[in-house]
């Protein structure tokens, strides 16, 4: 199993250069560089864009800038942000905690619903929770994240005024940091969980269509343990996918719902970055995001292995 | 990067009046308008003692980049270094008036200025602010390294420092603009031990003498300001902080401040001012704008060359019908120059009104395109209200025979195109200034460092080099008046409106006197009532 995981490690390196590369050369095909994204109508001095070029190396040719990037990268010096003009790495390092914790609390919020509800789904197959289940989810899958978001909001923040409306607060276990994270956990972690609930639902079914559980009912295990024992942490091995790709997608692209609700989270600062220009920023993003989803992919692969110990036996 | 806007002052004859009958109705908008037309600049009824103490917290649309006064090119950025730092004077609604210079005399020719700063004046650091530093901060946004975007309105002028508390300004010519200039953000006056630090300006450090000290700020989440309490007015800030939070989505922000997440909304949109007004938790301020759109024509190409088919464009255009559409209404149409009638300098009588089409119709046969011609419209997607600006427009030229297609682009993908001169027409809009100097050179002289298209006109370019010159207000207000006749009879630009902006905050914040100049100076008067 150590030898799988370090054989998957190595081949992150490749996957880490390509990715850099292309990101490096994407960028730059976009058009107009960072001072045309500064130069407003306030912005009249050629002689002002010409320094701020030179200051930024966009007067070098590709090579030579690329050379430069990617040379301190493997110093573990991303550059600085054109914009800002701090660290890329403070940028990154100042916005991630939120990412994560929004993430991870929205995946928490969809797994809570959504397996326990799947489970019930199908379970009683065609009943009535099934179908209002069933319904419910098609209701999270069609309702956008951003008309979610408002309606909670006006609900919980303007209505009840149980919730602020908005921002976010240094971490802390207190109420003053979580009351920010409820709502945009939960807007996300809905449409999340209508999808994991009609995975875990499917996945089930299957499942309990197996023999091997006709063979624990026959021979008169209790129903609770054929389920929970048996069916479910088999059909778990597709949900894990799923959540995992989830994991994947949230940290790099919440940007919707880190808007609405001011958190400060990396998918707007992935946002700024293209819109203003700034290349070391963008590059830095999407080497840290890439690396992050590869390590989850990793983390997902070693829960099959936890989950099925067939895949174990084979690494 | 279009909303970026400097603070500066077009005088509002008007204004005061307006504010005194309790907020009149723009004519312009017509009977049916008049009610989503009102200004209100200030409480209608006086607020009481200011009371100390409380902390106001801010809603607005972006985070600030880079709070280096020199170099900050954003909006959100003037708002923030407003209250971080001081310039050597301030605009309030037009007329200059003391900050870090208690006085200041001009020479009788126009080439001496003379200020004289007041001696209580500290940098948050704690060091006096001197002459030194009054010289050391224009010869900061002068030197080329710090690439800043005003450099050039720096130059002309030599800095003397006979005293501490004494600096002097000499020119080679007379420049109207100079103390206008001043008062900007952008000329803030700066500590140097802080601007030559690791990190600089832009750190978490603020180099000024404001009222307001930066005490942190998370990027992306919060800037938190502290009451200065060395402030030079001892009486001021009322305020113990303002804490800064940011969101660029209309219907969020409108939920912040009904629900009381925040106690001021800075710039609601104008789709949920009605709202908002309607909500008896919550005071309106506003109606005045400081953003001027207009159509830009690219004389450098055909047909766009002649002006007979200029000409017939600017009577094709209906631009009441513009700002309906685009603005729900919300701001005035500029049926003269870019300055709406009732600021300082604009063309008072409407040059433009109803559509003229036949006219239009036989300007184009004049100039042989009696069939029309397709042409290309490029905008920036990402202004909902300038699309739709662009659309109407659309639909206007479409009846006499221009064919529009839409080229909607990202704002830096326009800029880059305009430095280029490669646009035929181009949806555009840049924000008041504090002196109408700025844009009318930038934008429309030969060689501005914003003439997309390069329109070059003598008459013009010699009427804003007289105002330049001219020391006398009213004789300066009839070259620009004259210049602006200019601009919209043959000029390479259609002008269509302004908007109107408005702030929101909870009842018990007092003391808002606004400033659609534009100026973010008075959050110093804000206190909030218990």
């Amino acid at each position: 199993m150590l030898r799988l995981v370090l054989l998957r490690m190595v081949a992150v390196v490749p996957v880490l250069f390509g990715v850099s590369v292309l990101t490096f050369l994407l960028v730059r095909l976009v058009p107009g560089d960072v001072v045309d994204a500064l130069a407003t109508e306030e912005f009249d001095d050629p002689r002002a864009e010409a320094e701020l070029r030179r200051l930024f190396g966009l007067d070098q040719p590709l090579f030579v800038q690329f050379g430069t990037w990617i040379w301190g990268v493997l110093h573990g010096d991303l550059g600085y942000s054109y914009r800002s003009r701090r660290p890329v790495l403070d940028e990154i390092l100042d916005r991630f905690p939120l990412t994560l914790e929004l993430t991870l609390a929205a995946l928490l919020v969809s797994v809570v619903i959504a397996i326990p509800l799947g489970v019930l789904s199908a379970t009683r197959r065609n009943g009535p929770v099934d179908t209002g289940a069933r319904l419910l989810s098609l209701l999270g899958l069609s309702i956008p994240n951003f008309w979610l978001g408002i309606l909670l909001m006006a609900l919980f923040a303007v209505h009840l005024r149980w919730l602020p409306s908005g921002g976010s607060n240094a971490f802390a276990f207190a109420w003053d940091h979580f009351k920010f994270l409820i709502l945009p956990a939960v807007t996300l972690g809905a449409s999340l969980a209508a999808e994991t609930m009609r995975m875990s639902r499917a996945a089930l079914l299957e499942v309990l269509a197996k023999d091997y559980v006709r063979t624990g009912r026959a021979k008169g295990l209790h129903e609770r343990v054929v389920i929970y024992r048996h069916a479910l942490r088999n059909a778990l091995i597709p949900v894990v996918t799923v959540v995992g790709i989830q994991a994947g997608a949230l940290l790099g692209g919440t940007v919707v719902v880190e808007q609405i609700f001011s958190w400060a989270g990396l998918g707007s600062l992935v946002v700024r970055a293209i819109v203003q220009r700034d290349y070391p920023l963008l590059q830095g993003l999407i080497l840290f995001l890439t690396t992050f989803y590869v390590i989850v992919g990793l983390m997902v692969d070693i829960a099959y292995m936890y989950l099925d110990p067939r895949l174990r036996r084979r690494g | 990067m279009m909303h970026a806007t400097t603070r500066k002052w077009i005088g509002m004859a008007g204004l005061a009046a307006a504010v005194a009958i309790g907020g009149a109705a723009w004519t312009a908008g017509g009977p049916a308008h008049a009610a989503g037309m009102e200004i209100r600049m200030q409480d209608r009824e006086p607020a009481g003692t200011p009371q100390r103490g409380g902390r106001l917290s801010l809603l607005i649309r972006l985070d600030a980049t880079n709070l280096d006064p020199h170099t900050a090119i954003e909006t959100s950025a003037y708002v923030v270094i407003e209250q971080i730092y001081d310039s050597l004077v301030e605009s309030v609604r037009g007329e200059v008036r003391p900050a870090l210079a208690e006085r200041w005399e001009v020479s009788q020719d126009g080439l001496v200025y003379t200020f004289h700063l007041r001696g209580n004046a500290r940098f948050h650091g704690g060091r006096p602010v001197t002459s030194e530093d009054v010289k050391y901060s224009i010869e900061r946004i002068r030197n080329p390294a710090t690439a800043s975007p005003r450099a050039r309105s720096f130059e002309g002028f030599a800095i003397e420092t006979p005293d501490p508390r004494t600096v002097v300004l000499r020119l080679s010519r007379p420049h109207a603009p100079l103390l206008p200039l001043l008062s900007t953000n952008g000329a803030s006056i700066v500590d140097r031990t802080v601007a030559e630090a690791p990190g600089g300006l832009n750190g978490s450090v603020g180099g000024g003498s404001g009222p307001f000290v930066l005490a942190q700020r998370v990027v992306g989440q919060r800037i938190v300001l502290n009451r200065n309490p060395n402030y030079h007015d001892p009486e001021r800030p009322y305020l113990d902080g303002i804490d800064v939070t940011f969101n660029p989505d209309d219907n969020a922000r409108a939920a912040a401040i009904r629900s009381g997440t925040v106690n001021f909304l800075w710039r609601a949109a104008p789709e949920f001012i009605d709202t908002l007004k309607a909500d008896p938790q919550l005071k309106w301020y506003g109606g005045e704008g400081s953003l001027s759109l207009h159509l830009r024509l690219n004389v450098s190409r055909k047909p766009y060359d002649d002006v007979r088919v200029r000409q017939a464009i600017y009577h094709a255009l209906d631009r009441q019908e513009i700002l309906e559409i685009a603005n729900s209404g919300h701001g005035q149409p500029l049926n003269a120059g870019y300055l709406p009638p009732d600021r300082w300098g604009s063309v008072k009588t409407p040059i433009y009104g109803a559509p003229d089409l036949a006219k239009a119709r036989a300007l184009l046969a004049e100039a042989g395109l009696a069939n029309g011609f397709s042409t290309n419209l490029m905008v920036i997607s990402t202004s909902a209200f300038q699309v739709r600006s662009a659309e109407v427009i659309q639909q206007q030229l479409a009846k006499i025979g221009i064919r529009v297609t839409l080229r909607l682009v990202e704002a830096t993908v326009s800029n880059a195109a305009l430095r280029r001169d490669d646009f035929d027409l181009f949806q555009s809009g840049f924000s008041l200034s504090l002196d109408p100097d700025e844009r009318f050179s930038s934008a429309f002289v030969t060689d501005g460092g914003t003439n997309y298209g390069k329109w070059s006109e003598p008459e013009y370019d010699r009427l804003i080099l007289a105002a330049r010159g001219e020391t006398d207000r009213a004789k300066r207000e009839a070259l620009y008046q004259q210049a602006e006749t200019i601009l919209a009879i043959r000029g390479p630009v259609a002008m269509t409106w302004v908007s109107a902006d408005y702030d929101v905050v909870r009842r018990n914040v007092m003391g808002y006197v606004g400033d659609s100049s534009p100026s973010y100076r008075f959050y110093r008067n804000l206190w909030l009532a218990r």
